[in-house]
Protein backbone atom coordinates (compact mmCIF):
# COMPACT_ATOMS: atom_id res chain seq x y z
CA UNK A 1 0.00 0.00 0.00
CA UNK A 2 2.71 2.37 0.97
CA UNK A 3 4.44 1.70 -2.27
CA UNK A 4 1.28 2.53 -4.19
CA UNK A 5 0.82 5.87 -2.43
CA UNK A 6 4.42 6.72 -3.10
CA UNK A 7 4.17 5.87 -6.74
CA UNK A 8 0.95 7.94 -7.04
CA UNK A 9 2.77 10.92 -5.59
CA UNK A 10 5.65 10.44 -7.96
CA UNK A 11 3.16 10.26 -10.85
CA UNK A 12 1.47 13.49 -9.88
CA UNK A 13 4.79 15.25 -9.65
CA UNK A 14 5.78 13.83 -12.99
CA UNK A 15 2.51 14.99 -14.56
CA UNK A 16 2.95 18.48 -13.13
CA UNK A 17 6.43 18.63 -14.53
CA UNK A 18 5.21 17.44 -17.92
CA UNK A 19 2.07 19.56 -18.08
CA UNK A 20 3.63 22.46 -19.93
CA UNK A 21 5.30 20.53 -22.73
CA UNK A 22 2.12 18.47 -23.17
CA UNK A 23 0.09 21.62 -23.77
CA UNK A 24 2.68 23.05 -26.09
CA UNK A 25 2.69 19.79 -28.03
CA UNK A 26 -1.08 19.76 -27.99
CA UNK A 27 -1.30 23.30 -29.28
CA UNK A 28 1.15 22.42 -32.02
CA UNK A 29 -0.80 19.36 -33.03
CA UNK A 30 -4.03 21.34 -32.92
CA UNK A 31 -2.50 24.05 -35.11
CA UNK A 32 -1.30 21.43 -37.60
CA UNK A 33 -4.71 19.74 -37.58
CA UNK A 34 -6.53 23.01 -38.11
CA UNK A 35 -4.18 24.09 -40.90
CA UNK A 36 -4.35 20.63 -42.49
CA UNK A 37 -8.11 20.56 -42.19
CA UNK A 38 -8.38 24.00 -43.71
CA UNK A 39 -6.17 22.98 -46.64
CA UNK A 40 -8.14 19.74 -47.14
CA UNK A 41 -11.42 21.64 -47.01
CA UNK A 42 -10.15 24.12 -49.58
CA UNK A 43 -8.91 21.33 -51.76
CA UNK A 44 -11.78 18.87 -51.48
CA UNK A 45 -14.54 20.76 -49.75
CA UNK A 46 -17.42 22.45 -51.50
CA UNK A 47 -16.84 25.75 -53.23
CA UNK A 48 -18.32 28.44 -51.01
CA UNK A 49 -21.82 29.07 -52.26
CA UNK A 50 -22.14 32.28 -54.25
CA UNK A 51 -24.22 34.98 -52.61
CA UNK A 52 -25.88 36.45 -55.68
CA UNK A 53 -25.42 33.78 -58.33
CA UNK A 54 -26.95 30.33 -58.49
CA UNK A 55 -24.61 27.50 -57.41
CA UNK A 56 -24.36 24.86 -60.10
CA UNK A 57 -21.25 22.82 -59.24
CA UNK A 58 -22.13 20.39 -62.01
CA UNK A 59 -20.16 17.21 -62.56
CA UNK A 60 -20.51 17.17 -66.34
CA UNK A 61 -18.14 19.56 -68.13
CA UNK A 62 -19.04 21.59 -71.19
CA UNK A 63 -17.76 19.79 -74.29
CA UNK A 64 -14.76 21.60 -75.74
CA UNK A 65 -15.17 23.59 -78.97
CA UNK A 66 -13.03 25.79 -81.15
CA UNK A 67 -14.30 29.00 -82.75
CA UNK A 68 -12.89 31.99 -84.60
CA UNK A 69 -12.01 34.74 -82.19
CA UNK A 70 -11.26 38.41 -81.90
CA UNK A 71 -7.65 37.41 -81.18
CA UNK A 72 -7.34 36.81 -84.92
CA UNK A 73 -7.06 33.04 -84.66
CA UNK A 74 -9.40 30.24 -83.61
CA UNK A 75 -9.47 29.45 -79.90
CA UNK A 76 -10.79 26.47 -77.95
CA UNK A 77 -12.10 26.47 -74.39
CA UNK A 78 -9.27 24.09 -73.51
CA UNK A 79 -6.74 26.80 -74.52
CA UNK A 80 -7.64 28.49 -71.24
CA UNK A 81 -6.90 25.46 -69.08
CA UNK A 82 -6.34 26.51 -65.50
CA UNK A 83 -8.58 29.56 -65.72
CA UNK A 84 -12.15 30.18 -64.72
CA UNK A 85 -14.23 31.06 -67.77
CA UNK A 86 -16.96 33.66 -67.60
CA UNK A 87 -19.17 33.07 -70.62
CA UNK A 88 -21.81 35.41 -71.99
CA UNK A 89 -23.94 35.02 -75.12
CA UNK A 90 -25.06 38.21 -76.88
CA UNK A 91 -24.72 40.26 -80.06
CA UNK A 92 -23.21 43.61 -80.91
CA UNK A 93 -26.42 45.37 -82.02
CA UNK A 94 -28.12 44.37 -78.78
CA UNK A 95 -29.83 47.50 -77.48
CA UNK A 96 -29.98 46.99 -73.73
CA UNK A 97 -29.18 43.76 -71.94
CA UNK A 98 -25.83 42.96 -73.58
CA UNK A 99 -24.12 46.33 -73.10
CA UNK A 100 -25.30 46.50 -69.48
CA UNK A 101 -24.07 42.99 -68.72
CA UNK A 102 -20.77 43.50 -70.55
CA UNK A 103 -20.20 46.80 -68.74
CA UNK A 104 -20.82 45.05 -65.41
CA UNK A 105 -18.47 42.22 -66.36
CA UNK A 106 -15.78 44.71 -67.39
CA UNK A 107 -16.17 46.57 -64.12
CA UNK A 108 -16.13 43.32 -62.15
CA UNK A 109 -12.86 42.37 -63.82
CA UNK A 110 -11.32 45.65 -62.64
CA UNK A 111 -12.67 45.11 -59.13
CA UNK A 112 -11.08 41.66 -59.02
CA UNK A 113 -7.62 43.19 -59.32
CA UNK A 114 -4.96 40.51 -59.27
CA UNK A 115 -7.55 37.71 -59.19
CA UNK A 116 -8.69 38.80 -62.66
CA UNK A 117 -5.68 36.93 -64.04
CA UNK A 118 -7.37 33.70 -63.03
CA UNK A 119 -10.44 34.33 -65.16
CA UNK A 120 -11.15 34.81 -68.85
CA UNK A 121 -14.22 36.61 -70.10
CA UNK A 122 -15.71 35.13 -73.28
CA UNK A 123 -18.40 36.72 -75.42
CA UNK A 124 -20.07 34.36 -77.88
CA UNK A 125 -22.19 36.02 -80.55
CA UNK A 126 -25.67 34.62 -81.16
CA UNK A 127 -25.87 36.68 -84.37
CA UNK A 128 -22.93 35.47 -86.47
CA UNK A 129 -24.66 36.67 -89.64
CA UNK A 130 -24.24 40.34 -88.72
CA UNK A 131 -21.42 40.15 -86.16
CA UNK A 132 -18.09 40.00 -87.98
CA UNK A 133 -14.90 39.44 -86.01
CA UNK A 134 -13.87 43.09 -86.63
CA UNK A 135 -17.22 44.37 -85.47
CA UNK A 136 -17.00 42.28 -82.29
CA UNK A 137 -13.45 43.49 -81.64
CA UNK A 138 -14.52 47.14 -81.89
CA UNK A 139 -17.56 46.50 -79.73
CA UNK A 140 -15.83 44.57 -76.96
CA UNK A 141 -13.08 47.20 -76.67
CA UNK A 142 -15.69 49.47 -75.05
CA UNK A 143 -16.07 47.15 -72.09
CA UNK A 144 -12.56 46.05 -71.23
CA UNK A 145 -9.25 45.00 -72.71
CA UNK A 146 -9.50 41.31 -71.87
CA UNK A 147 -12.75 40.24 -73.48
CA UNK A 148 -12.43 37.65 -76.20
CA UNK A 149 -15.23 37.45 -78.74
CA UNK A 150 -16.07 34.11 -80.35
CA UNK A 151 -17.97 33.55 -83.56
CA UNK A 152 -19.18 30.27 -85.02
CA UNK A 153 -21.41 29.24 -87.90
CA UNK A 154 -25.18 29.26 -87.34
CA UNK A 155 -25.20 25.53 -86.59
CA UNK A 156 -22.14 25.64 -84.34
CA UNK A 157 -23.58 28.55 -82.40
CA UNK A 158 -26.90 26.80 -81.84
CA UNK A 159 -25.25 23.60 -80.64
CA UNK A 160 -22.84 25.44 -78.34
CA UNK A 161 -25.52 27.72 -76.90
CA UNK A 162 -27.75 24.72 -76.21
CA UNK A 163 -24.97 23.13 -74.14
CA UNK A 164 -25.05 26.18 -71.89
CA UNK A 165 -28.85 26.10 -71.69
CA UNK A 166 -28.93 29.24 -73.80
CA UNK A 167 -31.53 29.87 -76.50
CA UNK A 168 -32.05 32.76 -78.89
CA UNK A 169 -34.18 33.68 -81.88
CA UNK A 170 -34.70 36.54 -84.27
CA UNK A 171 -37.49 39.02 -83.67
CA UNK A 172 -38.22 40.90 -86.88
CA UNK A 173 -39.39 44.47 -86.70
CA UNK A 174 -39.82 45.20 -90.39
CA UNK A 175 -39.81 43.43 -93.71
CA UNK A 176 -36.05 43.91 -93.99
CA UNK A 177 -34.06 40.70 -93.54
CA UNK A 178 -31.36 42.44 -91.51
CA UNK A 179 -33.65 44.48 -89.28
CA UNK A 180 -34.16 42.24 -86.31
CA UNK A 181 -33.40 41.91 -82.66
CA UNK A 182 -32.20 38.72 -81.03
CA UNK A 183 -34.24 37.42 -78.17
CA UNK A 184 -31.72 35.50 -76.07
CA UNK A 185 -31.03 34.00 -72.65
CA UNK A 186 -29.29 36.62 -70.55
CA UNK A 187 -27.46 34.54 -67.97
CA UNK A 188 -23.70 34.72 -67.36
CA UNK A 189 -22.21 31.26 -66.89
CA UNK A 190 -19.02 30.64 -64.93
CA UNK A 191 -17.04 27.48 -65.65
CA UNK A 192 -14.33 26.12 -63.37
CA UNK A 193 -10.87 25.31 -64.82
CA UNK A 194 -12.15 21.83 -65.71
CA UNK A 195 -14.95 23.46 -67.77
CA UNK A 196 -17.62 22.34 -65.30
CA UNK A 197 -20.44 24.83 -64.84
CA UNK A 198 -19.88 26.41 -61.43
CA UNK A 199 -22.20 29.40 -61.08
CA UNK A 200 -25.00 31.03 -63.06
CA UNK A 201 -25.62 34.74 -62.77
CA UNK A 202 -29.07 35.84 -63.79
CA UNK A 203 -29.45 39.20 -65.53
CA UNK A 204 -29.27 42.17 -63.21
CA UNK A 205 -26.43 41.16 -60.87
CA UNK A 206 -24.22 44.22 -60.31
CA UNK A 207 -20.47 44.46 -61.00
CA UNK A 208 -19.71 44.48 -57.26
CA UNK A 209 -21.83 41.39 -56.71
CA UNK A 210 -20.24 39.62 -59.69
CA UNK A 211 -16.74 40.41 -58.44
CA UNK A 212 -17.59 39.39 -54.87
CA UNK A 213 -19.06 36.05 -55.91
CA UNK A 214 -16.22 35.31 -58.36
CA UNK A 215 -13.73 35.88 -55.55
CA UNK A 216 -15.69 33.57 -53.27
CA UNK A 217 -15.95 30.65 -55.66
CA UNK A 218 -12.39 30.71 -57.03
CA UNK A 219 -9.82 28.70 -55.12
CA UNK B 1 -5.46 -6.60 -5.10
CA UNK B 2 -2.13 -4.98 -5.13
CA UNK B 3 -1.25 -6.26 -8.52
CA UNK B 4 -4.55 -5.13 -10.07
CA UNK B 5 -4.33 -1.60 -8.73
CA UNK B 6 -0.76 -1.19 -9.87
CA UNK B 7 -1.77 -2.37 -13.34
CA UNK B 8 -4.46 0.28 -13.44
CA UNK B 9 -1.91 2.90 -12.41
CA UNK B 10 0.35 1.66 -15.13
CA UNK B 11 -2.44 2.22 -17.68
CA UNK B 12 -3.02 5.79 -16.51
CA UNK B 13 0.68 6.37 -16.77
CA UNK B 14 0.69 5.11 -20.36
CA UNK B 15 -2.17 7.45 -21.32
CA UNK B 16 -0.48 10.43 -19.77
CA UNK B 17 2.65 9.59 -21.69
CA UNK B 18 0.73 9.61 -24.94
CA UNK B 19 -1.08 12.95 -25.34
CA UNK B 20 -1.28 11.99 -28.98
CA UNK B 21 -4.13 9.69 -28.00
CA UNK B 22 -6.04 12.62 -26.56
CA UNK B 23 -5.46 14.76 -29.63
CA UNK B 24 -6.21 11.80 -31.83
CA UNK B 25 -9.55 11.51 -30.10
CA UNK B 26 -10.12 15.22 -30.64
CA UNK B 27 -9.41 14.75 -34.33
CA UNK B 28 -11.55 11.64 -34.49
CA UNK B 29 -14.64 13.48 -33.25
CA UNK B 30 -14.97 15.92 -36.19
CA UNK B 31 -13.82 13.20 -38.58
CA UNK B 32 -16.51 10.87 -37.26
CA UNK B 33 -19.03 13.68 -37.57
CA UNK B 34 -18.08 14.15 -41.23
CA UNK B 35 -18.28 10.42 -41.90
CA UNK B 36 -21.62 10.24 -40.11
CA UNK B 37 -22.87 13.19 -42.19
CA UNK B 38 -21.72 11.41 -45.34
CA UNK B 39 -23.21 8.05 -44.37
CA UNK B 40 -26.44 9.08 -42.67
CA UNK B 41 -27.01 12.09 -44.96
CA UNK B 42 -29.29 14.04 -42.66
CA UNK B 43 -29.93 16.33 -45.61
CA UNK B 44 -30.60 14.45 -48.79
CA UNK B 45 -30.15 16.11 -52.14
CA UNK B 46 -30.59 15.17 -55.75
CA UNK B 47 -27.29 15.56 -57.65
CA UNK B 48 -26.60 18.32 -60.14
CA UNK B 49 -25.55 16.60 -63.33
CA UNK B 50 -25.00 19.57 -65.61
CA UNK B 51 -26.70 22.42 -67.43
CA UNK B 52 -29.88 21.24 -69.11
CA UNK B 53 -29.91 21.96 -72.85
CA UNK B 54 -31.48 25.09 -74.27
CA UNK B 55 -34.28 24.49 -76.77
CA UNK B 56 -37.06 26.06 -78.79
CA UNK B 57 -39.78 23.53 -79.61
CA UNK B 58 -43.37 23.69 -80.87
CA UNK B 59 -46.18 22.48 -78.65
CA UNK B 60 -49.46 20.76 -79.49
CA UNK B 61 -51.18 24.09 -80.14
CA UNK B 62 -48.46 25.17 -82.56
CA UNK B 63 -47.06 27.57 -79.98
CA UNK B 64 -43.41 27.87 -79.10
CA UNK B 65 -42.05 26.44 -75.89
CA UNK B 66 -38.49 27.25 -74.81
CA UNK B 67 -36.42 26.20 -71.81
CA UNK B 68 -36.50 29.88 -70.77
CA UNK B 69 -40.31 29.70 -70.53
CA UNK B 70 -39.83 26.90 -67.99
CA UNK B 71 -37.25 28.69 -65.84
CA UNK B 72 -38.36 28.74 -62.21
CA UNK B 73 -40.26 25.48 -62.64
CA UNK B 74 -39.23 21.93 -61.87
CA UNK B 75 -39.73 20.06 -65.13
CA UNK B 76 -40.11 16.32 -65.68
CA UNK B 77 -39.28 15.26 -69.23
CA UNK B 78 -40.00 12.04 -71.07
CA UNK B 79 -38.96 11.21 -74.61
CA UNK B 80 -41.13 9.12 -76.89
CA UNK B 81 -43.30 9.05 -79.99
CA UNK B 82 -47.09 8.91 -80.06
CA UNK B 83 -46.82 5.60 -81.88
CA UNK B 84 -44.68 3.98 -79.19
CA UNK B 85 -45.93 0.41 -78.93
CA UNK B 86 -44.23 -2.79 -77.77
CA UNK B 87 -41.37 -3.52 -78.03
CA UNK B 88 -41.02 0.28 -77.57
CA UNK B 89 -41.21 0.84 -73.82
CA UNK B 90 -43.80 3.49 -73.13
CA UNK B 91 -43.03 5.98 -70.36
CA UNK B 92 -46.45 7.67 -70.70
CA UNK B 93 -48.11 5.64 -67.87
CA UNK B 94 -45.35 6.80 -65.54
CA UNK B 95 -45.90 10.41 -66.60
CA UNK B 96 -49.63 9.96 -65.95
CA UNK B 97 -48.85 8.71 -62.48
CA UNK B 98 -46.52 11.65 -61.87
CA UNK B 99 -49.17 14.08 -63.13
CA UNK B 100 -51.59 12.77 -60.50
CA UNK B 101 -48.87 12.96 -57.86
CA UNK B 102 -48.01 16.56 -58.76
CA UNK B 103 -51.68 17.58 -58.78
CA UNK B 104 -52.05 16.56 -55.14
CA UNK B 105 -48.62 17.69 -53.99
CA UNK B 106 -48.08 20.80 -51.88
CA UNK B 107 -45.21 22.31 -53.86
CA UNK B 108 -45.02 25.43 -51.72
CA UNK B 109 -45.61 27.69 -54.70
CA UNK B 110 -42.92 26.13 -56.89
CA UNK B 111 -44.54 25.05 -60.15
CA UNK B 112 -43.91 21.50 -61.33
CA UNK B 113 -44.45 20.85 -65.04
CA UNK B 114 -44.37 17.80 -67.29
CA UNK B 115 -43.00 17.88 -70.82
CA UNK B 116 -43.22 15.08 -73.36
CA UNK B 117 -40.75 15.50 -76.20
CA UNK B 118 -41.72 13.58 -79.34
CA UNK B 119 -38.79 12.26 -81.33
CA UNK B 120 -40.94 11.94 -84.44
CA UNK B 121 -41.81 15.41 -85.79
CA UNK B 122 -42.78 13.99 -89.17
CA UNK B 123 -45.76 12.04 -87.86
CA UNK B 124 -46.39 13.80 -84.56
CA UNK B 125 -48.14 16.89 -85.85
CA UNK B 126 -49.78 19.27 -83.34
CA UNK B 127 -53.15 17.57 -84.02
CA UNK B 128 -51.73 14.16 -83.32
CA UNK B 129 -50.05 15.42 -80.15
CA UNK B 130 -53.40 16.86 -79.03
CA UNK B 131 -55.14 13.53 -79.58
CA UNK B 132 -52.32 11.80 -77.71
CA UNK B 133 -52.65 14.25 -74.81
CA UNK B 134 -56.41 13.62 -74.63
CA UNK B 135 -55.83 9.89 -74.62
CA UNK B 136 -53.51 10.28 -71.64
CA UNK B 137 -55.90 12.61 -69.79
CA UNK B 138 -53.16 15.20 -69.71
CA UNK B 139 -53.98 18.46 -67.98
CA UNK B 140 -52.86 21.11 -70.52
CA UNK B 141 -51.91 23.51 -67.71
CA UNK B 142 -49.46 20.95 -66.28
CA UNK B 143 -48.28 18.85 -69.18
CA UNK B 144 -46.81 20.04 -72.50
CA UNK B 145 -46.32 17.95 -75.62
CA UNK B 146 -43.65 19.29 -77.93
CA UNK B 147 -41.48 18.45 -80.89
CA UNK B 148 -39.06 20.20 -83.26
CA UNK B 149 -36.93 19.72 -86.33
CA UNK B 150 -34.98 16.43 -86.49
CA UNK B 151 -31.65 18.30 -86.23
CA UNK B 152 -32.73 20.25 -83.18
CA UNK B 153 -34.15 17.12 -81.54
CA UNK B 154 -30.87 15.29 -82.07
CA UNK B 155 -28.98 18.17 -80.55
CA UNK B 156 -31.25 18.64 -77.54
CA UNK B 157 -32.31 15.05 -76.80
CA UNK B 158 -29.10 13.36 -77.94
CA UNK B 159 -26.51 16.01 -77.11
CA UNK B 160 -28.21 17.57 -74.12
CA UNK B 161 -30.17 14.84 -72.36
CA UNK B 162 -27.93 12.08 -73.71
CA UNK B 163 -30.75 9.91 -74.97
CA UNK B 164 -29.67 8.42 -78.27
CA UNK B 165 -32.17 7.08 -80.74
CA UNK B 166 -32.33 5.72 -84.27
CA UNK B 167 -35.04 5.40 -86.87
CA UNK B 168 -35.20 2.23 -88.96
CA UNK B 169 -36.24 1.89 -92.61
CA UNK B 170 -39.90 1.50 -91.57
CA UNK B 171 -39.76 4.81 -89.75
CA UNK B 172 -39.90 3.15 -86.32
CA UNK B 173 -37.87 4.85 -83.58
CA UNK B 174 -35.60 2.78 -81.37
CA UNK B 175 -34.49 4.17 -78.05
CA UNK B 176 -34.05 3.22 -74.43
CA UNK B 177 -36.80 4.73 -72.27
CA UNK B 178 -35.75 7.63 -70.08
CA UNK B 179 -37.15 10.28 -67.76
CA UNK B 180 -35.26 13.41 -66.74
CA UNK B 181 -35.86 16.13 -64.16
CA UNK B 182 -34.56 19.69 -64.54
CA UNK B 183 -34.72 22.22 -61.72
CA UNK B 184 -35.88 25.83 -61.79
CA UNK B 185 -32.38 27.08 -62.54
CA UNK B 186 -32.11 24.97 -65.66
CA UNK B 187 -29.85 22.36 -64.06
CA UNK B 188 -30.29 18.73 -65.07
CA UNK B 189 -30.73 16.87 -61.79
CA UNK B 190 -31.62 13.31 -62.56
CA UNK B 191 -32.04 10.86 -65.42
CA UNK B 192 -33.92 7.61 -64.91
CA UNK B 193 -33.05 4.84 -67.30
CA UNK B 194 -34.09 1.94 -65.09
CA UNK B 195 -36.86 1.23 -62.62
CA UNK B 196 -39.25 3.11 -64.87
CA UNK B 197 -42.20 0.92 -63.87
CA UNK B 198 -42.39 2.60 -60.49
CA UNK B 199 -42.98 6.32 -59.89
CA UNK B 200 -41.90 6.14 -56.24
CA UNK B 201 -38.25 7.10 -56.89
CA UNK B 202 -39.15 10.05 -59.07
CA UNK B 203 -41.70 11.14 -56.46
CA UNK B 204 -39.10 10.97 -53.69
CA UNK B 205 -36.61 12.98 -55.78
CA UNK B 206 -39.25 15.59 -56.60
CA UNK B 207 -39.98 16.03 -52.90
CA UNK B 208 -36.25 16.40 -52.16
CA UNK B 209 -35.81 18.98 -54.91
CA UNK B 210 -38.78 20.99 -53.66
CA UNK B 211 -37.42 20.85 -50.14
CA UNK B 212 -34.00 22.05 -51.31
CA UNK B 213 -35.52 24.84 -53.40
CA UNK B 214 -37.45 26.04 -50.34
CA UNK B 215 -34.72 25.70 -47.72
CA UNK B 216 -31.31 26.19 -49.28
CA UNK B 217 -31.11 29.96 -48.99
CA UNK B 218 -28.76 31.77 -46.62
CA UNK B 219 -26.58 29.83 -44.20
CA UNK B 220 -28.43 26.58 -44.92
CA UNK B 221 -27.06 26.87 -48.45
CA UNK B 222 -23.61 25.78 -47.27
CA UNK B 223 -25.05 22.71 -45.55
CA UNK B 224 -26.82 21.84 -48.80
CA UNK B 225 -23.56 22.38 -50.69
CA UNK B 226 -21.84 19.99 -48.26
CA UNK B 227 -24.64 17.48 -48.80
CA UNK B 228 -23.97 17.74 -52.54
CA UNK B 229 -20.29 17.10 -51.93
CA UNK B 230 -20.83 13.93 -49.94
CA UNK B 231 -23.40 12.58 -52.32
CA UNK B 232 -22.16 9.57 -54.24
CA UNK B 233 -23.00 9.97 -57.88
CA UNK B 234 -21.06 9.42 -61.05
CA UNK B 235 -19.00 12.36 -62.19
CA UNK B 236 -18.57 12.73 -65.92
Amino acid sequence: MQTDAQSDLTLQTERKARRQPVWINGALIAAILIAGGWLLWNWLGPHPAPQYGVPVNAGKPIADFRLNSTLGHPVALSDFAGRYLVVYFGYTTCPDICPTTLADLGKAEKLLGKDAQRIQMLFITVDPERDSIERMRDYLAFFGPNFIGLRGSLQETEAIASQFGVVYQKQYHSASATDYLMDHSAAVIVLDPQRRPLVLFPYGVSAEQLAGDLKRVMR
Amino acid sequence: MNTTSSRATQKTLDLSKKPVLLWGALLAVPLLAVILFAVVQPIKVVPRIGLAPGFIFTDMYGRQLTNEDLRGQIVIYNFTTTSCEAPCIDTAPLMQELQEFVKHLDTGGIPVTLVTISLDPERDTPERLQAYARKLNADPTLWHFVTGSPERLKQVVGGGFELYYTQDEHGVFHFAPMLAIVDGNGILRVRYKRGLEDAAIAERDLRLMLEEARNSSGAAGLVYEAAHLFLCYPTY
